[in-house]
């Protein structure tokens, strides 16, 4: 009977029902649409995170590398045997589906006429190619990638000389387009030992690092070539590409306490720890925070709404409020009562702000609207992924919204006599 | 006979702005079982004060109310809800009734949070009361869709569905006009015999006065005359 009577009630004030339902809806379709944006920036910079940037799931270093490396490089890099019993321990977790080797280094890029400092990233084709073709990359940051990268992916396999750069060094370098495999440059570095060197590339390749500050600075370079250029069979990195829904925390919990068996010491770090993926981090962490700061909006205004819808139902019901106490109901009965109302209202407004934030995101998404983020480089598609785990949370958010605004609203209106309800003019 | 409500050397004040008014000053009175009671007395005479702390919806500063043998000052809130809903019926003057629910309904809600009181037991009580007051062709219509007697009719079931020991009634023919408001006392007179219920209520109406077997006059809050 409370329940009929609560939902009943809904149809009392029908404009101002339909007005708190209304806020209720627009604050729950908004943290909806917003979470699925985030959800969906996360799962793109995941994507790049791990297999655009060759981070991998888990990038494993030798211990200090990180801060060591540019200055004792042969202190520093894995040696081949080394990385042999590295890759045994790998044997030992099914949950891998892939790994591979990098090196990071400074370097000037040549091409006779115009000579340009970069930072070379080393990739072995064929895990570039396996990382580029992964079913994440096309579902979440296909948009993220050059659409020339994919064609790339062909030309390294073919072609172990053929190094990638971004369309900002091929402007500074004045590289014409389209980039040819016939066009030679040359990358000088310092090789192990401190010795400067040089190796013959050639040109062929095109890709993107995302972001403004990298465009002009870093180039992709097969492994084999960097390892020849520091004369070395090692790598600074070995990254480790997970099976999918393999839960990261624990493989990486069990993987180094494997790795704490090596005779030598290691550093392992996941693709968004910040020593490794700063910018990672940070864009989450300003998401965050918006995303913290619109929920704290949306929240209060849902808030608000609901406790002022309230305490006027209650201001015009006072007197039935007394006579439900009169005719035996107890405080907690008719707190029951009001909040049963607003939790109906509440999950009728959310079944509508389901359907509702749904269309919006296929409404937004088939629009293909795109726009450049700040330091981004290129433009990325404004898409809302809806996600029923998003919406789940928002609704749950947004019930225990309605349910501590009621309750508060209620715990303070129940604490008037029995007597002032029953003597209320009802005004 | 055994006394229903008992009570004894009540006082009650409340501030008015900043006058404290002494509604009740050692008011004593005892009210049998089935009786069939008015209070009168002039406005501001502590008519509803009374009636107030007999229905356990106010508390007295001093003195004892029983209603049933049971103190109702040592008494919690919830006691004292479950008291009103097992002991006592209220006729409201405006009737009070609830406009979203239909006459059924509105007749059912004090069973409702009775536990012990099966489904098939509450629709066959609350059918009874309307049957009790002559509303069993009207179960469906919603408060809006009925005169004033009708209205206060379905109060009058509401009151008597739980088969109190007692129905309080504040002014119940104040808002009907004469016809209407005989009928009620009818039905009231007719319950009282028929179901032996006790009826103790306040009015300044001279059609039911003369119709009582008790008068209680109260006047700058204590009985003055029976």
């Amino acid at each position: 009977m409370i329940l009929k009577l609560a939902y009943l009630n809904l149809f009392r004030n029908k404009r101002r029902a339909l007005s708190t339902g209304l806020a209720i809806c627009i604050g729950f379709v908004g943290l909806n649409l917003l979470g699925a944006y985030i959800y969906r920036v996360k799962k793109a910079l995941d994507t790049t995170s791990v297999y655009s940037a060759l981070h991998g799931h888990v990038k494993i270093f030798k211990q200090d590398s990180l801060v060591q490396f540019a200055l004792k490089p042969k202190k520093f890099i894995f040696q081949k045997n080394e990385i042999d019993q590295i890759e045994q321990i790998f044997s030992e977790f099914p949950e891998i589906e892939y790994t591979g080797k990098n090196i990071n280094r400074a370097g000037l890029l040549s091409n006779g006429k115009i000579s340009h400092p970069i930072l070379f990233y080393s990739f072995e084709p064929t895990i570039y190619a396996r990382s580029l073709t992964q079913p994440d990359i096309t579902n979440w940051a296909k948009d993220w990638v050059l659409p020339s990268q994919f064609k790339n992916v062909e030309i390294f396999k073919n072609n172990n000389d053929v190094m990638s750069v971004t369309p900002k060094i091929a402007d500074i370098m004045s590289l014409k387009y389209p980039l040819n495999e016939n066009e030679s440059l040359q990358l000088a570095g310092r090789s192990l030992d401190g010795d400067l060197n040089a190796v013959n590339l050639e040109l062929g390749a095109e890709h993107t690092t995302g972001l403004q500050f990298l465009e002009d600075t870093l180039v992709l370079v097969p492994l084999a070539k960097v390892q020849e250029l520091l004369g070395t069979d090692g790598a600074e990195s070995i990254s480790v590409y997970l099976k999918p829904n393999t839960p990261l925390a624990e493989f990486k919990k069990s993987l180094d306490q494997k790795l704490d068996g090596l005779a030598f010491k290691v550093d392992s770090y996941n693709y968004y720890d910040e020593k490794i993926n700063a910018v990672y981090l940070g864009t989450i962490g300003f998401l965050v925070v918006m995303g913290a700061f619109f929920v704290f909006l949306i929240g209060t205004a849902v808030s608000l709404t609901i406790v002022n819808s309230l305490t006027m139902g209650i201001i015009e019901r006072t007197r039935e409020i007394g006579t439900l106490y009169a005719v035996g109901f107890k405080k907690r009965e008719v707190i029951k009562l009001f909040i049963y109302e607003n939790i109906i209202l509440c999950g009728l407004a959310i079944l509508v702000g389901v359907v509702l934030s749904f269309l919006f995101a296929s409404l937004v998404n088939s629009l293909d609207i795109r726009f450049t983020p700040p330091s981004v480089t290129g433009k990325i598609q404004f898409r809302l992924v809806w996600n029923f785990t998003i919406a789940l949370t928002v609704a749950a958010f947004t019930l225990t919204l309605t349910l501590i605004s009621s309750f508060i609203v209620m715990k303070n209106k129940s604490k008037i006599k029995l007597i002032d309800l029953l003597n209320d003019s009802g005004a | 006979m055994q006394n229903v409500v008992d009570i004894k050397n009540v006082f009650k004040s409340y501030q008015l702005g900043s006058t404290e008014v002494h509604a009740l000053r050692g008011l004593s009175l005892q009210i049998k079982k089935g009786e069939f009671a008015a209070l009168i007395g002039a406005s501001g005479s502590g008519k509803t004060t009374l009636l107030n702390l007999v229905g356990c919806l106010d508390n007295a500063d001093r003195g004892d109310i029983l209603i049933e043998n049971v103190h109702v000052q040592d008494l919690s809130e919830d006691e004292k809800s479950d008291l009103r809903n097992q002991k006592i019926g209220f006729i409201f003057q405006s009737f009070n009734l609830i406009p979203v629910l239909n006459v059924y309904e509105n007749v059912e809600i004090p069973l409702t949070i009775r536990t012990e009181v099966s489904a098939e037991e509450r629709k066959a009580k609350v059918l009874s009361a309307l049957k009790d007051v002559g509303l069993e062709e009207f179960v469906h219509h919603r408060p809006d869709q009925l005169s004033g007697g009708q209205r206060q009719r379905v109060a009058i079931a509401r009151a008597l569905v739980t088969e109190p020991s007692l129905i309080l009634a504040d002014e119940p023919t104040a808002n009907l006009d004469s016809k209407t408001a005989h009928h009620i006392i009818d039905l009231m007179l007719e319950l009282n015999k028929k179901r032996h219920m006790t009826f103790f209520f306040c009015t300044h109406d001279e059609k039911l006065m003369s119709r009582v077997e008790r008068i209680v006059k109260i006047k700058d809050g204590v009985i003055e005359q029976e």
